[in-house]
């Protein structure tokens, strides 16, 4: 069965996987990929920036309270759910924006 | 030959000492009017003589600002309208400010690749949404972080990580812009030393430095993208922070 659909594969569109392959070694990165790529740092910026927050937020709180360090601890837990709460809505309204096709 | 971050350091043009603040002239200050100036220049020379069918310039100022409408259309709603100056010129301050900082130019300087800027700007976006916010709903503002339909005890807990990813907002929106801004000089900086030390190398002296040099080019493309890219997402993230304070979700 699957050598008769590998079979398959490389009678009906091997030119055409080739001519795709070296499309890619001739343009490795297009501006679509590159804008991709921004918006993918963006969305990582989102998490990693949302767990540093809460984790200063808790040191600041903890510092006037005097209850080092167990809100940081409880911030830093939380921050990292808010986190990636935050890149999963920032990626989903990303794909959302239709200003930029 | 100058290290890779000493692009970024602030010097001081005109010292301004008022009432116990430093407020100098620097030269950030002075690449920041230089943006302005540009922009000004761009929409007063764009709008001088408008045309029912525009001219090169005119229809360039009139496809960034329907840009910045539609991107306000689309994810605030008519509501969001109103807002159109605040974002745009947010967008074309921010855009200005990537752009020139790219120019190869003895003392060139990139406002943006600064917290302190980066941060201001998205202190004004935070400090608006929650005056909009609140001058629309008052204290139903705070039904944003409530989730619907849930019990006291989920609501509580998702109350406390809805508070804190709306605190994170302006910090992240301006840690993004900045990194974005110093990865990239750098990244052309290291490359550029790269150029000069491999060009000096050996027996075949500017053989080497060509290849840095092409990756030099290619960067610099790729830069340009980076810069466009980021003014508008500093914008898209701007305009979905007003939706929420004037939608509610």
């Amino acid at each position: 069965m699957f050598f008769a659909l590998a079979d398959d594969r490389q009678n009906d569109d091997l030119d055409r996987r080739i001519a795709e392959a070296k499309a890619k070694i001739d343009h490795p990165v297009t501006a679509g990929e590159g804008a991709a790529e921004s918006r993918g740092w963006a969305v990582g910026i989102e998490f990693v920036g949302t767990v540093l927050v809460s984790a200063a937020l808790g040191y600041f709180i903890d510092r006037f309270a005097g209850t080092k360090p167990w809100v940081m601890i409880v911030l830093l837990v939380l921050g990292f759910i808010a986190g990636v709460y935050r890149a999963q809505k920032t990626s989903a309204q990303f794909d959302a924006d239709d200003t930029t096709k | 030959m100058a290290g890779p971050m000493e692009q970024f350091a602030i010097k001081v043009l005109h010292p301004i000492k008022a009432g116990g603040y430093d407020l100098s002239f620097t030269n950030s200050s002075l690449w920041m009017a230089i943006a302005l100036a540009g922009v000004a220049v761009f929409l007063f020379v764009g709008t001088a003589k408008p045309q029912l069918v525009p001219g090169r310039w005119q229809a360039a100022v009139e496809y960034v600002y329907d840009f910045v409408r539609k991107m306000l259309d689309e994810n605030v709603g008519p509501e969001g309208r109103r807002f159109a100056p605040l974002i745009f010129s947010i967008f074309i301050f921010v855009l200005a400010c990537n752009l020139l900082g790219l120019i190869p130019w003895v003392g060139s300087f990139t406002p943006t690749s600064h917290v302190a800027v980066t941060l201001g700007l998205a202190i004004i976006v935070f400090v608006t949404v929650c005056i909009v916010g609140f001058a629309r709903h008052g204290f139903h503002f705070f039904s944003l972080f409530w989730p619907h339909g849930s019990g006291v005890i989920l609501g509580c807990f998702v109350f406390v990580i809805e508070v804190l990813s709306f605190l994170s907002r302006p910090f992240t929106l301006a840690i993004r812009l900045f990194a974005n801004m110093t990865a990239g000089h750098v990244l052309l900086k290291v490359f550029g030393t790269f150029v000069v030390a491999l060009g000096s190398f050996g027996a075949l002296p500017y053989v080497f430095g060509v290849v840095p040099l092409a990756v030099n080019v290619a960067l610099t493309a790729l830069e340009v993208l980076i810069a466009v890219v980021q003014a508008y997402v500093f914008a898209l993230l701007a305009s979905l922070y007003l939706n929420d304070a004037i939608n509610l979700h």
